[in-house]
């Protein structure tokens, strides 16, 4: 059975707020789990965040792309579930099996053929993780199977600006460490926001657009600060990233290049899951947070749509082909660089796996 | 005159690669290690760190957290080191009350008394992987 919380998404779509609807779920697939259903919440914010402030923004693309998604994903009984993102701290872990069943021993004795040995069915077996980097099956030590997988993960985050550098994660739990570059995400896009206005200024973008790209470095002062808060509270420090300054502008193209990139793939594909973190994070802290930040992510999202129709028709064929197949190239990075341990997942709200190509190939069919 | 300098530029050069590398402490490695089917001796750490909760974990500078012996011994389970690793953080995480009680076909088809701990130790070889 999926989990269904589409008629959930499907009555926010028609504009009705039903606070009794609680969606039932007999089973799960796909590594979800029943108790991680999203309850009405998970599109309030999104609700609210179409009332945009900027009159330009709601002519050009206006809320339309993601209603489109969302129908997209109603259509296909897809629930709104399955999202990660980039660049969070690495995810290494082993596997130490005692107790091998017959599901498991077929895929050691694969993993340990002389010739020929397939050990990716064993680590995707066991590890649930399906960006993997590294699969190894070392030898036995006091009884145990040793089974070392990792994997790409990631997390969203804002808009990143180029040349941006993390700082080291510190030691700490695994909870603040991810939540830890998730404020470094934030706080990075403040720059990235700044610049934008800048760029589109120096290419004499409508004022809307620069006055929205300036407002949008604010949203992310706040976002910045209320991780920075939480991350705090589990104890470390969150780091502060580096943005060394560009060295010159770059051309309109680049501009739509990295906007593709940044703006309509990573914001679009954040607004979702923050709006999904902000209704199930298990993390309470979490959720009040992303409940927040969730309808300013839609907005970011929407001036991207809105740069990339004003940007689109000044360029040639050619920059145009290039700008899209950087948003394509990014979809297909999301899509599988995702993988987060479960603890940590359920903590911070992210969906579970498996939808995440779905949803990001109507994203696709949206960009196209 | 270049003939001379040549050498102690290389000593130099080595002298600088060489110490910085004897003396620079290798990265740290974080791993999250999941236990299927603990042995009884594994049982028994794992419920002394329990005791505490079932998010207690051994931060730096606690040395005698009471995780620490389970921290320990799992290092030694999946290190393949020669040397002592210096263990920095360990985090048993609630791992079996968190996906263990609706397991489903794709998750871990680990035991119920399964367990998750997230480890961060320093190797005392760099050039070496566990294994």
């Amino acid at each position: 059975m999926r989990e269904k919380c589409w008629p959930l998404i499907s009555s926010i779509t028609r504009g009705r707020r039903n606070r009794d609807t609680n969606v039932t779920v007999s089973g799960s697939e796909n590594g979800c789990r029943s108790s991680e259903r999203p309850p009405l919440q998970l599109a309030q914010p999104l609700l609210q965040s179409q009332r945009h402030e900027v009159p330009m923004l709601e002519e050009i693309s206006s809320r339309r792309w993601f209603n489109n998604i969302l129908r997209s994903l109603i259509a296909s009984g897809v629930p709104l579930i399955g999202l990660g993102g980039c660049d969070c701290p690495p995810d290494d872990r082993l596997y130490l099996i005692r107790e091998t069943d017959e599901s498991i021993a077929p895929l050691v004795q694969a993993c340990r053929r002389p010739v020929n040995p397939d050990c990716r069915p064993l680590c995707e077996f066991v590890s649930n993780a399906y960006a993997i980097v590294h699969c190894e099956l070392h030898s036995d030590k006091d009884g145990y199977l040793r089974v070392h997988v990792g994997s790409e993960p990631s997390c969203t985050g804002g808009r990143r600006p180029s040349r941006l550098r993390f700082a080291d994660g510190k030691a700490g739990p695994p909870v603040a460490q991810w939540l830890a570059r998730m404020s470094q995400l934030e706080a990075a896009s403040v720059p990235a926001f700044r610049r934008l206005a800048r760029q589109l200024r120096h290419h004499e973008a409508p004022l809307e657009l620069v006055e929205a790209a300036r407002a949008a470095a604010r949203d992310e002062i706040r976002h910045a600060r209320a991780l920075r808060a939480i991350v705090r509270s589990h104890g470390i420090e969150p780091g502060v990233p580096r943005c060394p300054a560009e060295p010159r502008l770059p051309s309109l193209a680049q501009l739509a290049r990295a906007n593709e990139v940044e703006g309509c793939v990573r914001e679009s594909f954040g607004a979702l899951v923050a709006a999904h973190q902000g209704a199930v994070a298990g993390d309470t802290r979490v959720r009040a947070a992303m409940s927040s930040i969730a309808p300013d992510e839609l907005r970011h999202a929407t001036l991207a749509r809105a740069i990339r129709s004003w940007a689109l028709p000044q360029l040639s064929p050619r920059q145009r082909a290039g700008v899209a197949q950087a948003g394509a190239r990014e979809l297909r990075r999301l899509a599988h660089a995702r993988s987060l341990p479960e603890y940590v997942r359920t903590q911070l709200g992210f969906p579970c796996r498996e939808n995440t190509r779905l949803i990001l190939q109507h994203l696709a069919e949206d960009l196209a | 005159m270049l003939q001379l300098r040549l050498p102690r530029v290389v000593f130099l050069a080595w002298l600088f690669t060489g110490s910085a590398a004897c003396d620079e402490p290798c990265p740290p490695i974080q791993q999250t290690v999941y236990v299927n089917a603990p042995d009884e001796d594994l049982q028994r750490l794992i419920a002394d760190c329990k005791r505490d909760g079932a998010s207690a974990g051994c931060k730096q500078d606690e040395i005698d957290c009471v995780c620490r012996p389970l921290c320990l011994r799992l290092l030694q389970l999946i290190d393949g080191f020669e040397g002592n690793e210096e263990l920095q953080t360990c985090y048993l995480s609630p791992y079996r009350a968190e996906t263990l009680q609706q397991p489903n076909e794709n998750n871990l088809r680990f035991s119920a008394d399964a367990i998750a701990v997230s480890l961060r130790y320093v190797p005392s070889r760099c050039d070496v992987q566990a294994r």
